[in-house]
């Protein structure tokens, strides 16, 4: 839709969001052949 | 939500209707889903989504994780309470990836956009209720979740 055109304010906005577990220091290993 | 993989890079798709908690007068919380009017009056208007990696294990230097293919659309789900419930309700799908790496967490958000009449009046959410809605969903035959009614992606009303 270019910019600048009207848009109709909707009757209800809502969100769902999950906030999963926060930064968390990860273990990383590598194994070389 | 858990993914892991070893040495062939495994994509696994993930399809859940939204649900949330609601803050009920004087009764504190519950979780429950909105039943929308649609299509037979287009209270959907439009969803965005989006999806973030946000926990996983490194298991080998070639490790690779990924999430891709986040959409919200409206769908048309069976709910599994004892009247077998059909309503139209907001789904978020996607696909995340894996290989050599563990996948645990992901989070997300969904933003719905409606427009609403008196008539059809607004569909109160249904709750997640002992002998009423489990919060679970029936599948069909295929193992699908239901029709798809219409995609999250606004449809141009301007051209």
């Amino acid at each position: 839709m270019p910019f600048g055109l009207p848009v109709t304010p909707p009757d209800r906005v809502y969100t769902f969001e999950n906030v999963a577990p926060g930064p968390q220091h990860q273990q990383i290993y590598y194994s070389h052949p | 939500m858990f993914h892991g993989t070893e040495s062939h890079l495994v994509n696994l798709c993930f399809q859940y209707p939204v649900l949330g908690f609601f803050n009920l007068p004087g009764a504190g919380t519950a979780i429950g889903i909105f039943p929308i009017n649609d299509p037979s009056f287009n209270q959907f208007v439009s969803a965005v989504a989006n999806v973030s990696v946000s926990v996983f294990w490194v298991k080998d230097t070639l490790a690779n994780v990924g999430v891709f293919n986040v959409t919200a659309d409206l769908f048309q789900i069976e709910l599994n309470n004892p009247s077998r419930q059909v309503i139209n309700a907001v789904v978020l799908s996607g696909t995340v990836s894996s290989l050599e790496s563990e996948l645990t967490n992901v989070s997300y958000r969904v933003s719905v956009v409606e427009t609403l009449t008196e008539n059809p009046p607004v569909q109160p959410p249904i709750w997640i209720a002992p002998g009423g809605w489990t919060g679970k969903y029936n599948l069909d035959a295929t193992g699908a979740l239901g029709p798809l009614l219409r995609g999250g992606n606004p449809e141009n009303e301007f051209s």
